[in-house]
């Protein structure tokens, strides 16, 4: 999921510099400090999660579990993803510096879409539903843009882009199933976390 | 016409006698490939070697490839095959290249984890002066 340096184009970079900044600035205005230790937790989880690759075909794909943090964190989200991506990128490589707005952008922006669903009230039978939706609707989301962004890039990478997004469609249903289970977990030993 | 024909034919044949050498360098050793231009391979020929640590000499295999220990810092390899075909390279001596540390992988995702948590601790921290 993560773009890495040099591939893209000095406009798109920008773009994403400003859209993933101005994303970051709106999170810190909504911080509130008793949530600290909570995105710090699930900034530790989101940099954790991406350490596990499941080879698929060509490529590989990793967990994200944006959608999970989006769920407890709403718009701090996008704090405790930022924090993430800038040390997977300087300790690891994953991404870079440069594209780390693009990243951000790609990345916490669908987060919020699973607080959105997490925050949906809905009857008692089809919770199980919404919160694989958590975890779903964000990979969706991260993988579409993605795509878009390859394409926007040039020509050549209109197949990687396609790839990509195939390469994706494992790691939206196992995210999925991922986030329901967790939240599964949550419900039955810390019920007052998942109260909105 | 007919003079130029044949000074073109002799330049032919004494252009497919010439010596070719090509060095790539690997891991440990310097590569050597010879060979003439009609596509034979230097074989059995000798290779001399002087180096900024020292000489070295050995012979080419069927294939005309030769392998120089990359230790010797190598600065002209001189191939000399039967008949006074002989053809030598200059070489730019090898750097020592500063081997960066690699921490362990554990380490960095310890190291990850710390940095997130004093950071928020630190912003915790400022929050409430």
């Amino acid at each position: 999921m993560h773009i890495s340096e040099g591939v893209l184009q000095s406009e798109i970079l920008i773009s994403g510099a400003i859209l993933g900044g101005g994303l970051l600035l709106y999170s810190i205005k909504k911080l509130d400090q008793d949530n600290i230790p909570k995105i710090a937790v699930l900034s530790a989880v989101f940099f954790l999660a991406s350490f596990i690759h499941i080879p698929i075909g060509v490529t590989s794909i990793h967990l994200i579990l944006s959608g999970l943090v989006g769920a407890f964190l709403g718009y701090e989200a996008v704090l405790a993803i930022f924090t993430a991506l800038f040390l997977q990128g300087l300790l690891f490589g994953y991404g870079g510096l440069t594209t780390l707005g693009v990243n951000t952008f790609l990345m916490a922006l669908p987060a919020l879409f699973g607080h959105w669903i997490y925050s949906f009230t809905c009857k008692e039978k089809f919770v199980s539903l919404k919160w694989f939706l958590v975890g779903f609707v964000p990979i969706l989301v991260s993988s579409s843009m993605l795509s878009l962004v390859l394409m926007i890039n040039g020509e050549e990478f209109k197949a990687v882009a396609s790839l990509s997004f195939v390469a994706n469609l494992p790691a939206m249903i196992i995210e999925g199933i991922i986030t329901l289970f967790a939240l599964k977990f949550i419900q039955k030993v810390a019920p007052q976390f998942l109260r909105n | 016409m007919k003079i130029l024909y044949i000074l073109v034919l002799l330049n032919l044949s004494l252009y497919s006698h010439s010596l070719k050498i090509f060095t790539t360098k690997e891991a440990d050793f310097i590569s050597v490939k010879s060979y003439f231009s009609a596509s034979s391979p230097c074989k059995d020929c000798e290779v001399v070697v002087k180096g900024l640590n020292g000489d070295f000499t050995c012979k080419t295999d069927n294939k005309g490839m030769a392998k120089i220990p990359l230790k010797i810092n190598p600065t002209n390899i001189t191939v000399n095959a039967s008949l006074g075909h002989k053809n030598s390279i200059q070489i730019t001596p090898y750097k020592q290249e500063i081997q960066k540390k690699e921490y362990p992988f554990w380490l960095k995702i310890l190291f990850g984890l710390g940095v997130i948590f004093v950071f928020f601790g630190a912003l915790k921290f400022l929050g409430k002066k």
